[in-house]
């Protein structure tokens, strides 16, 4: 169970850094909404998750937290990606893309080349 | 690698300010919330719906932030420092029974701590010698008997010479000399060693130097070493000591140096060291005295298996050459061994005593922590039904368990720095190297295990069964919540059960103590207490006795220490108040200080001395029987008529009568108490007259036997008496200068002792008086083992009753307390008084029989350790047991029936409408 619950925490932890090097500082709301978004609401999370991952990236030195206050006016915490986390952003992607291309190999072979 | 320091040095800051990081937390929440409620309204949504939705979005507040929690911060530090709070405040909300709790803790683990410095001290840490592992100590025995005798000094001098495992062989005896000049005499005791002995003990001196082997040799042997006590003490510390003239014995001496402080060897309290040298004559350099003890140290890789075969092949050639020693072998062990052999037993029986004692302190605690988790199961339920996991809260409540416990063994340690000061005082002349019993690090590490291991061991229990139970129905009813199941109240009668038995095996013990102490202070010793002083008066040789005489064993030889002795047993009888006045060379009790063999000449004399009868030799002065109250059963007393000149007497005592003389009327008979040439061997004998030590027309000295004494008890109150021959010290002073006077007063013995002093100083203003000491303090103190361990374990069976009391008190109470609802129906259906109170009184009764059966069974089986400290009593003395069974049952019915006496005055109405 924790396995999952890491490998989870992983994907999802690449999530957040992705969406915060596109997006510019979020709050958590909008940084659950944005992925839910973008994987075409294909990904039902609960939102709940989102926030110790957040902490973790903040432990981890990869993104900064500040409050400020939101679109409609809400005080809220906004989170932003540091420098060392624009670099993990690029690692972890560079990661999971030669992940996923071998993964890609094992679940739809091709004809032999 | 730097990453993960990072994130736990950020997740260990997240363990402070938790509260304001919560609120937070609980902040951003809420802003989360807020803006998904914005939305849906935005969306459409009515105001409910968008509030569900959004909370069902975040999958619940609580989870959320409990998994935040576990993320930000050690989760099980955090936890830990959670459950300390929380078991500080549990404790400062119920003071009384921390207290409870901490004091049966302090007591049992203090009185733990103290015992175990004890063990530490005696048994475990190594002596203060260097590399003490190697160091032996070699014992003569008596092949049949396997007891110590001790060697002499040419069989020593053989086997130094000769033993191929040893790297150091040395032999040691005690005499008190004789220190004058300057300020007052003092008989200063003395330790007189083979040269090699401080290098084989690896104690360098702190000042000058040891001995070398040249001091062995007589002539330039008059040289010292002092301790560092008399060298404070009677020199000031005077750092130029060395090479100053001393007059030892009335013979000038050199010290040569001074032992470092803390110097100690076998408790013996000598503070002043001479090497062992003997004049070329000397008759104690033969095989007719036997005084010397050995040590020795072991050659690297040698063990001790080894060392004994090689002592013993040089002493069967002995044996097989010269026909002495006959029947002796040479045992060989551990210097500490021979240094604890007494108290070994004691002291792991008392180690034993005190763990029981813990013991029963957890059961009490156990018990305790037992009531208060039934009366907390409210809230055990209520956790549980909020989440917490079964593991979470029984950690919680070994926490707590542990936190009293480590808190009640630092009140333990705080005793036991007391106790032990106090212990030290009590045991100084019972315990080797009581000096040195003190906490250190091996008795703290003790403390914290002990403290540890009783706070798991008491609350494990406990918390598993607090935490069994079905939530559901304790959280429907709250007064039924305190009810108690069945098993939970099996287990506390079982811990009831426990205690019982437990303070009967250690009551049991003390018991026997208490009466074994009992009987040797009420063994006939053969003399009376009363009223009587004892001193030790102990002449120099060198100025009593003509050396040459001797030599020539001419009985002249002593005519100067018979007439100081005369004269000042004159001048002590007219001193007002004192009664009668005699001396003897050993006082009773002290130990049998000298054997001898006697010959009997209405019988036909045995081939050679082996066939001899061993007897106890005493030369007495004065009126020795009359001061000690000691019976003449036939015949007569010694007079002052039996002097050199007079024909030869002697007294012996009913045990000599009853063994060699089939108890026959003895008086008129003819003994001697040295063999006649006849039977020694011939090279022996050769040997004597060669170097002129035996006249050629040698006898030994024929005496009558004139009277018949009661047996004296002198190897001990639990020794029996041996045969014995007391001689007058006019005619048989066989060599002693060392006498201990017996005086006899009408009132206060000690009112006398100034006077005595002023006659002594008269008669010999050089003569040093030493051991002042009623005979009654001889006693008492010759007991003063026994008395020690029957009040330690006497304290400790007290505490045990005390906490076996508490507990069944404590469980009787909570199961009236528990039965209230039942006794009122019964009471308002009917049921008197007495039959509410025999429903209570019958369930503690069940606890109290099983416990006592069980304690019975289990002192039947301990008190066998016990058999080598008792004396006259048997391990299973019946008339103990059934006193401690009696004393028990009082006490446990009384704590039984304080709380069924509560039960009996239950008002029914009130009982019934608790519910």
């Amino acid at each position: 169970m924790a396995d999952r619950a890491d490998v989870w925490q992983g994907t999802l932890a690449l999530m957040v850094l992705k969406t915060l090097e596109a997006m510019g500082p979020l709050h958590g709301y909008g940084i659950a909404r944005r992925i839910e978004q973008t994987s075409g609401d294909l990904l039902a999370i609960n939102y709940g998750t989102l926030y110790p991952s957040l902490l973790k990236l903040e432990q981890e030195g990869y993104i900064e937290s500040e409050w400020g206050v939101s679109d409609n006016n809400r005080k809220a915490k906004f989170y932003r990606l540091t420098s060392a986390g624009r670099q993990q952003v690029h690692e972890e992607t560079r990661e999971w893309e030669r992940t996923t291309a071998i993964l890609e190999r094992f679940l739809s072979p091709r004809e032999q080349s | 690698m730097m990453k993960r320091v990072r994130v736990w040095l950020r997740r260990l800051a997240g363990l402070v300010h938790g509260q304001r990081r919560d609120r937070e937390l609980a902040d951003e929440l809420d802003a989360h919330l807020q803006m998904h409620i914005d939305d849906n309204l935005r969306s459409g949504m009515a105001l409910d719906q968008a509030r569900r939705h959004a909370l069902l979005k975040l999958g619940g507040i609580e989870q959320t932030k409990e998994r935040y929690r576990d993320r930000r911060g050690v989760p099980w530090l955090d936890t830990a420092f959670k459950d300390v709070g929380f078991a500080l405040r549990l404790m400062a909300r119920s003071p009384g029974f921390t207290a409870v709790v901490l004091c049966t803790l302090a007591i049992g683990i203090g009185a733990n701590t103290v015992m175990f410095s004890v063990v530490n001290t005696v048994l475990l840490r190594p002596l203060p010698y260097a590399d003490s592992a190697r160091l032996l100590f070699i014992d003569k025995v008596n092949v049949t008997r396997r007891q110590g005798e001790l060697t002499s000094p040419p069989d020593f001098y053989a086997y130094r010479a000769k033993n191929r495992t040893l790297d150091h062989l040395d032999a040691f005896y005690t005499r008190p000399f004789n220190l004058t000049g300057g300020q007052d005499p003092e008989r200063v005791p003395t330790l007189i060693v083979s040269p090699g002995f401080f290098s084989t003990l690896g104690i360098p001196p702190a000042l000058g130097r040891g001995f070398v082997s040249d001091d062995e040799q007589w002539g330039s042997h008059r040289v010292t070493i002092l301790s560092d006590g008399l060298w404070r003490r009677r020199f000031g510390a005077d750092s130029a000591i060395v090479g100053r003239r001393l007059t030892i014995n009335g013979e000038p001496y050199v010290v040569v140096g001074v032992l470092p402080p803390k110097f100690s060897f076998f408790g013996i309290d000598a503070q002043m060291f001479v090497p062992m040298a003997f004049a070329p004559d000397d008759n104690l350099n033969s095989h007719s005295n036997y005084f010397l003890r050995m040590i020795g140290r072991l050659k690297p890789g040698v063990t001790r298996a080894q060392a004994a075969t090689d002592l013993n092949r040089l002493s069967d050639a002995i044996i097989a050459e010269q026909h002495v020693n006959t029947g002796t072998a040479i045992d060989v062990g551990p210097l500490r061994d021979a240094l604890v052999k007494d108290v070994r037993q004691a002291v792991l029986v008392l180690l034993g005593a005190v763990a029981f004692v813990l013991l029963i302190a957890c059961a009490n605690l156990a018990n305790l922590l037992l009531a208060r988790g039934a009366v907390r199961r409210r809230e055990v339920a209520v956790r549980l039904a909020i989440g917490a996991t079964r593991a979470r809260l029984v950690r919680q409540f070994l926490t707590e368990s542990v936190l009293l416990s480590v808190a009640g063994g630092a009140a333990g340690l705080a005793l036991a720095y007391v106790a032990v000061d106090a212990l030290n005082l009590l045991s100084q002349r019972v315990l080797p190297r009581s000096e040195d019993v003190h906490v250190d690090p091996a008795v703290l590490v003790f403390t914290l295990g002990v403290a540890a291991v009783t706070g798991i061991l008491c609350g494990l229990v406990p918390a598993m069964h607090s935490v069994a139970t079905e939530v559901a129905d304790d959280l429907k009813d709250g007064t039924r919540a305190a009810s108690d199941g069945k098993g939970r109240h099996r287990l506390r009668a079982a811990l009831v059960v426990a205690e019982v038995a437990l303070s009967l095996v250690l009551l049991v013990g003390a018991g026997l103590m208490v009466k074994s102490v009992y009987r040797l202070l009420h063994v006939d010793a053969g003399f009376e207490t009363d009223r009587v002083v004892t001193m030790q008066i102990n002449l120099p040789p060198e100025k009593y006795v003509d050396l040459e005489l001797d030599r020539r064993l001419s009985p002249l030889a002593y005519e100067r220490s018979v007439r100081f002795f005369g004269d000042v047993l004159d001048r002590v009888r007219s001193i007002p108040g004192v009664r009668a006045a005699g001396a003897i060379n050993g006082l009773p009790l002290m130990g049998e200080i000298w054997g001898k063999n006697i010959v009997f000449y209405d019988r036909p004399l045995p081939a050679d001395m082996n066939g001899l009868s061993p007897i106890q030799y005493r030369v007495v002065a004065g009126d020795y029987f009359r001061a000690l109250g000691i019976r003449i059963r036939s015949g007569r007393a010694f007079t002052d008529r039996d002097t050199r000149q007079a024909p030869k007497v002697v007294i012996v005592n009913r045990e000599l009568v009853r063994r060699y003389w089939n108890d026959q009327d003895p008086l008129g008979k003819i003994v001697s108490v040295n063999p006649p040439l006849q039977i020694l061997p011939k090279s022996v004998v050769e040997e004597a007259f060669r170097s002129a030590r035996i006249p050629r027309d040698y006898q030994p000295d024929k005496f009558t036997v004139v009277g018949v004494a009661d047996d004296v008890l002198y190897g001990g109150l639990s020794r029996s008496a041996l045969p014995l021959v007391y001689a007058p010290y006019a005619q048989a002073s066989e060599g002693t200068t060392n006498m201990f006077l017996t005086v006899l007063t009408d009132g206060e013995p000690l009112a006398v002792v100034g006077a005595i002093r002023e006659h002594i100083r008269q008669v010999d203003r050089d003569q040093p008086v030493a051991s002042i000491q009623t005979m009654e303090a001889r006693v008492s103190a010759s007991v003063s083992q026994p008395r020690v361990q029957m009040n330690v374990l006497g304290a400790f069976a007290a505490l045990a009753i005390l906490l076996a009391a508490i507990g069944i008190y404590g469980v009787m109470s909570y199961a009236v307390t528990q039965r209230t609802r039942e006794i009122g129906i019964r009471m308002a259906l009917g049921a008197g008084r007495r039959e509410v109170l025999n429903l209570v009184l019958r369930q503690g009764f069940t606890m109290i029989t099983l416990g006592l059966a069980l304690g019975l069974a289990g002192a039947m089986l301990m008190t066998r350790v016990l058999r080598t400290l008792l004396f006259g009593v048997s391990t299973t003395d019946p008339s103990v047991f059934a006193a401690i069974v009696v004393l028990l049952s009082a006490t446990a019915w009384i704590a039984t029936y304080l709380p069924a006496r509560r039960a009996t005055r239950v008002d029914p109405l009130v009982a019934l409408r608790d519910e």
